[in-house]
């Protein structure tokens, strides 16, 4: 299939969401809606991995609703999800979504002008601002400006996995698998050190937010509570002097 | 550059610049800057280019502005500063509403000369040469001495503290500056350039910082440290935040510096408070800035670590920004995306205020981590190493020695460049001569003592993955040992771990505590090996936990190698000095505390007054008796630095009473200087002293002091057969303690790990 360089996929990640679904695929079509007002073309795909009744059964109904492809993995693992959803998309660019976040409407039709200029780029909202459980907001750092250092890295994740990037981006450095068991985690952070230590380069987009709730406690808090650490990365050896 | 310019322009431009010569060209005047002027006193460009229409860049434009507002923008009314207030001048002064003249016309040719206030309270609000001549002569007005009076808490000088009593405005503006806590808090540097950004009209004479914060900064939200900002106390603290300026400025002051509260977002000052433990009403911040004066202690922040005066004015810039984040909520196209988002979600609930903005390198919960993590590269000798020693201190231990012996070992199989000796607990490094003397120290407690635990435990973490660290030994350190309890799981699919045990403490109920209770469950599948200096440890770990013989291999006795500074007594030619003959000595050396059962000790020299007992030590966990000094036969000899610099040509017997321990260094120094022992029967010991009774207590003698009066008695009666067994005993444990031997033992399990 011939890929359009500038179509976008917009994957939404469900798991045991429920009727919190409904927000997030709201503010997903409402980005589409900016975006392609900007001339992006998008397609929209719910994915339920190990999903539980309530949210697979509500997410099932919204899609036929919405004509929105559902897709049901088994893996109970969110980088393997996405890992599958970069190789079926038939995009040139992929934008993550978890199922009870949300984005700003202008986050796909903004990141893509930034995404479009360098294929190396991989674009995060100027912010995530926390709701439910927690009031905080994360400014995110560019990584070309000024006051990013790279080894923040060794010590902090500076984004998540919430961007937008190519496809190639993704299928080049796929998410590492969720094992807690091994006592690693972070997959996301992981993923954030892989591709700087490749040479891609983390953007932001000005006034775009990613609304992220805080339900009880979410998978980065359960791994800090569970002494887990990154996977090995070249970024965590300490620089040659 | 050159303007040419009208007569009345020429005027105006000489109430700034005095000295501004003019040539005169036909009815117009052509003047001539030779320097770039980018900043002008009492002309606040980016206000004026705001209101005139006018895209303003510094950089060529300030000059163009000025001239452009002289001609035009004095038509429009424009007041090129905020600070100066029209209806407050117009009021205060009745001539100049009579005359019909534009206020600050006024102001700016006569006014500010004649002292006239452009204001209720930023009275320095004029030209620049009008500022350099007030602050020549200036003095406090009653504003400024009733606000001094208001915070004369803060000051630490009596005699400034006296002088702000009585008002005497000379003597104070003479201490003022010399007062300790303005020393430390109020950073000329900082002012500085908070004026600057903040307003760029206020000229500052030389020097004259702090008397400016006084007679103007104050009400201002201009800031002085890094470690207060107005804005941030104000909005942090919903009991402060109707507060004037002012008022701000006295409840910090006064109050919150010492409640530590955060006055900015850059130090958690109550964290820093609670982990150096200080004192109720304590004030961090100045405790830090102390230390960092003094000692040149580093100060950790959110931002980046202060281990330099001058990096307090990039903290405080950090801090603005951080500020200006936190006001970027409130921006038209944040605040439309969010009201968006809120249409299909409630909960997100748009309301600014209240909400912690976090940025990486600025006040990122991972900061403290980060700025630790960099201060320890930055401290490396190397980058990778393949061995890594953790050790909490090196003071006069077993375990120390051990530990030096260890790393001999190590750096022989590795190579000296290959092994990093890490202090994980503490900084004192008192017998580097026990190790191998080019392997690389580090002091990771130096650049992680601020930090909690969690972060203390990853940093070591960082470390050990940052220098790509395949082995890691673990000699006493209670920071690595809570790191294999947390991270041992991943650690030990990147590198060998192996610890070294010395022996279960005891509670005062009498009950095993210590490492091997503590960790040795949790952390046993993680681990290479354990090393252990006596077989009765081993034998109690594996009875507690039934271990298998599989599992039991896991547990390697090292015999601790003997000392090879000791002289051994090969012939006691001593006993011919008339010293030795004239009074009978037993020695004893150790921490006066009770595990070493120094009680014992005062109670056998009771019973044996006859005999000379020659004490080393000190208390250290526990206080020792009060009446030793009332024991003629106590001679207390202070601390030693070596076992070879002790008087062992005046010792008939060592005594040792510890209750329990592991193989004690001491009792293998006392075995090969060849000198007979009478020892309590704990840990390593009765392995030490197996086939000589006549030195070991029984163990259901192990309190008893008759029992070890009885073996001294005996001993110091018949010093030759005494000195023949001593001499037997230091065969046995040259043999059994052989360095070589040690190290081989530990290159094998090495090999076997490989």
């Amino acid at each position: 299939m011939q890929r359009n360089r500038s179509d976008i996929s917009l994957i939404i990640t469900a798991h045991n969401e429920g009727l919190l679904l409904g927000a997030t695929i709201n503010s997903a079509l409402a980005a589409a809606k900016e975006a392609q007002s900007q001339g992006f073309v998008t397609e929209t795909t719910i994915y339920l991995d190990r999903a539980d009744r309530p949210t697979s059964e509500f997410a099932r109904t919204l899609a036929k609703d919405l004509d929105i492809p559902v897709i049901e993995t088994d893996f109970g693992d969110q980088g393997k999800v996405r890992n599958l959803a970069c190789q079926t998309a038939s995009t040139g660019y992929i934008a993550f979504l978890d199922g009870d976040d949300l984005w700003s409407e202008n986050w796909i039709s903004l990141a893509m002008q930034i995404a479009l200029k360098n294929k190396m780029y991989i674009v995060h909202p100027e912010m995530n601002w926390f709701f439910g459980g927690s009031n905080n907001i994360l400014l995110k750092v560019d990584q070309e400006s000024e006051s990013f250092d790279p080894s923040f890295l060794r010590a902090g994740n500076p984004w998540d996995a919430l961007c937008l990037a190519h496809r190639d981006t993704y299928l080049a450095t796929p998410y590492c698998n969720r094992d807690i068991a091994t006592g690693f985690a972070y997959e996301d952070w992981h993923w954030n050190c892989e591709t700087v230590a490749k040479g891609y380069v983390h953007k932001v987009a000005k006034g775009t937010i990613h609304f992220k709730r805080r339900r009880e406690i979410s998978q980065n808090t359960q791994a800090t509570s569970r002494k887990v650490l990154i996977r090995d990365t070249p970024l965590l050896l300490y620089p040659e002097k | 550059m050159q303007f040419n310019v009208s007569n009345d322009t020429l005027r105006i431009a000489k109430s700034f610049f005095p000295e501004l010569q003019a040539i005169k060209d036909g009815k117009n005047w052509n003047v001539k800057f030779n320097n770039k002027i980018t900043h002008i006193p009492l002309f606040d460009s980016e206000l004026v280019a705001s209101q005139i229409g006018e895209s303003f860049n510094s950089e060529a434009g300030t000059l163009e502005l000025f001239f452009l507002w002289i001609d035009a923008g004095r038509e429009q009314e424009i007041i090129p500063t905020r600070l100066f207030d029209e209806k407050f001048y117009l009021a205060r002064n009745p001539d100049v509403q009579k005359s019909n003249m534009w206020a600050f016309d006024h102001f700016l040719l006569f006014g500010a000369e004649e002292n006239r206030l452009p204001n209720s309270k930023t009275p320095d609000c004029a030209p620049e040469q009008v500022i350099e001549m007030r602050y020549q002569d200036a003095t406090l007005s009653e504003s400024d001495l009733g606000f001094l009076k208001s915070i004369i808490g803060f000051f630490k000088r009596q005699d400034v503290k006296l002088a702000i009593q009585q008002g005497d405005s000379r003597e104070i503006l003479t201490k003022l500056p010399e007062d300790e806590n303005v020393l430390l808090l109020f950073n000329a540097n900082v002012y500085r350039k908070s004026i600057a950004s903040q307003h760029p009209e206020l000229h500052i004479p030389e020097g004259k910082e702090f008397l400016h914060w006084i007679r103007n900064g104050r009400h201002l939200e201009a800031a002085f440290t890094p470690f207060f900002s107005i804005r941030h106390y104000r909005n942090t603290y919903s009991d402060l935040q109707k507060l004037s300026n002012e008022g701000l400025h006295q409840h910090f002051l006064n109050h919150g510096l010492y409640e530590n509260r955060n006055g900015s977002s850059v130090f958690n000052a109550g964290q820093y408070a609670n982990i150096n433990r200080l004192k109720n009403r304590s004030s961090a911040v100045l405790f830090a800035l102390k230390k960092l004066q003094d000692e040149g202690t580093p100060i950790p922040t959110r931002a980046l670590t202060i281990n330099h005066k001058s990096k307090l004015e990039h903290l405080a810039e950090l801090g603005q920004q951080a500020e200006l984040m936190a006001e970027r909520l409130q921006s038209p196209e944040i605040r439309a995306q969010v009201k968006k988002a809120e249409a299909y979600e409630p909960r997100i609930d748009f309301r600014p205020q209240g909400r912690q903005v976090l940025c990486p390198q600025l006040n990122h919960p991972a900061d403290d981590l980060h700025s630790a993590d960099q201060l320890i590269y930055n401290n490396l000798a190397k980058t990778r190493y393949k061995a890594l020693m953790l050790i909490p201190h090196c003071r006069m231990s077993g375990a120390a020695r051990v530990s030096g012996a260890l790393a001999h070992v190590l750096a022989k199989h590795f190579g000296d460049e290959n092994i990093c000796i890490v202090t994980t607990d503490g900084t004192a490094f008192e017998h580097p001569e026990w190790f191998p003397e080019n392997v690389d120290i580090l002091d990771l407690h130096k650049y992680t003592a601020h930090l909690d635990r969690d972060f203390k435990i990853q940093a070591l973490v960082l470390l050990l993955r940052g220098v790509n660290a395949q082995h890691i030994y673990n000699v006493n350190s209670r920071l690595g040992w809570e790191t294999i309890h947390s991270y041992g799981k991943q650690l030990s699919t990147l590198c060998s771990i192996n610890s070294y045990m010395f022996c279960s403490d005891r509670t005062e109920s009498g009950q095993r505590t210590g490492y091997p209770q503590e960790f040795f469950t949790s952390t046993f599948f993680y681990h290479e090996h354990f090393f252990v200096d006596n077989l009765q440890l081993k034998k109690e770990l594996v009875q507690d936990h039934l271990l298998t013989k599989k599992f039991a291999d896991k547990i390697v006795v090292l015999n601790t190698p003997t000392s090879q500074q000791i002289s051994v007594a090969a012939e006691p030619g001593w006993k011919l000095s008339k010293l030795w003959n004239r009074k009978k000595r037993v020695f004893w050396a150790g921490r006066f505390d009770r595990q070493k059962n120094f009680n014992l000790l005062v109670e056998i020299a009771k019973n044996m007054p006859d005999i000379e007992f020659w004490v080393w030590g000190k208390p250290v966990l526990d206080s020792a008796p009060k009446d030793i000094s009332e024991i003629k036969n106590i001679k207390l000899l202070g601390e030693y630095g070596d076992f070879s610099e002790l008087p062992l040509e005046s010792c008939h017997v060592w005594l040792y009473t510890s209750l329990w321990d592991g193989t004690p260094t001491i009792i293998l120094d006392v075995a090969t200087a060849g000198i007979p022992v009478v020892a309590s029967p704990t840990g390593g010991i009765p392995e030490l002293l197996d086939g000589f009774p006549e030195f070991l207590v029984s163990e259901t003698d192990l309190l008893n002091p008759n029992a070890y009066i009885s073996r001294i008695r005996s001993l110091v009666d018949n010093s030759d057969g005494a000195f023949e067994r001593a001499h037997e005993l230091q065969s046995r444990v040259t043999q059994l303690h052989d360095a070589v031997a040690f190290g081989e033992a530990i290159i094998e399990t090495i090999n076997l790990g490989a």
